[in-house]
């Protein structure tokens, strides 16, 4: 469906306000379904431990590390932290 | 052999902050305290760099399409120019105000359009907001797509399941009633809206659902 029939669905012609709906609706949508999922693999830097999301995530799903618990190369789950850790990082705010 | 390690994370801010356990283990069999046992446990910070080591998933909201999966370019670095992001490619020309698809790139990922119109260029500065310094020798590979549709106007093509797009169609009616100060039609279209989620969502599990107390439930 092109948004034009959307909008004719809808019952609006005011094309920049039903974009700025639809794009929020995108979202909606996927913060209660998942229709449309990434996998990203980024560099685990020695001694760095904060790293940046992208920008255009809406939900996060998981988080995987590789070796985590075993030694085959496996990419595995990582636990969240309920509390943070002692030690802190340089780069902690 | 790799080595097993074990790491955990938690979120900072707008960033995720990833920590690996460090254990020193002092059964030293020369000691006459020999035993089983740690001198050291603690969570810190990586201890060592992993070549593609994280792996997030992730869902986001499909507002483009790509038409050609091989329009892609690599990207080398990124900088900052005049407070936005400046990227290191291949040379090749661009249009201000052509929209790119980055992957590959953690934080960049996602719909950059361009800035300024390009020939035969290796720089090409993007409208992103960017202040921060220099960055490359990225060992993942980081590219962008210049072939891609985006939700601009009523000429997009919405890259949505027919059902959950019906039920965009309510969403918008939604908003549009909540606009107009029309509550009890909003709530009315926000309910259908959510019920036709739900019957979408339950439309892919097949089978009994049953919901069981946990082990230390009280019974």
């Amino acid at each position: 469906m092109k948004v034009k029939e959307l909008m004719e669905r809808a019952g609006t012609n005011a094309t920049g306000r039903a974009v700025a709906y639809v794009k929020d609706g995108l979202e909606e949508i996927n913060m209660l379904t998942e229709t449309h999922t990434r996998l990203e693999r980024f560099d685990i830097t020695e001694n760095q431990r904060f790293y940046t999301l992208p920008n255009e995530m809406v939900k996060m799903i998981d988080i995987r590390v590789k070796n985590h618990l075993n030694s085959k190369d496996e990419y595995r789950s990582i636990p969240r932290m309920i509390h943070q850790p002692q030690t802190k990082d340089a780069n902690d705010s | 052999m790799a080595t097993s390690k074990q790491y955990a994370w938690y979120i900072e801010g707008s960033q995720i902050a990833i920590v690996e356990k460090d254990v020193s283990f002092d059964n030293d069999v020369d000691s006459k305290d020999y035993g089983p046992g740690a001198s050291r446990q603690r969570w810190e910070s990586p201890q060592s760099s992993v070549t593609d080591g994280l792996e997030v998933k992730y869902v986001y909201a499909p507002t483009y399409r790509v038409n050609d999966l091989d329009a892609t370019e690599s990207i080398s670095s990124y900088e900052e120019d005049s407070g936005r992001l400046k990227l290191t490619i291949s040379a090749s020309s661009h249009t201000a105000d052509d929209w790119l698809l980055i992957t590959g790139l953690d934080r960049w990922n996602g719909l950059h359009q361009v800035y300024a119109t390009t020939s035969s260029s290796n720089k090409l500065v993007v409208k992103t907001k960017y202040n921060g310094g220099a960055v490359q020798g990225f060992v993942n590979e980081a590219t962008y797509n210049k072939d891609i549709s985006v939700l601009e106007d009523e000429s997009f093509e919405l890259d949505l399941p027919l059902y959950l797009q019906k039920a965009l169609v309510y969403y918008i009616r939604g908003k549009l009633a909540e606009d107009a100060g029309e509550l009890k039609l909003r709530e009315y279209a926000m309910r259908e809206f959510k019920k036709m989620i739900e019957k979408y969502e339950n439309s892919r599990i097949s089978g009994l659902r049953i919901t069981s107390s946990g082990s230390h439930a009280i019974r």
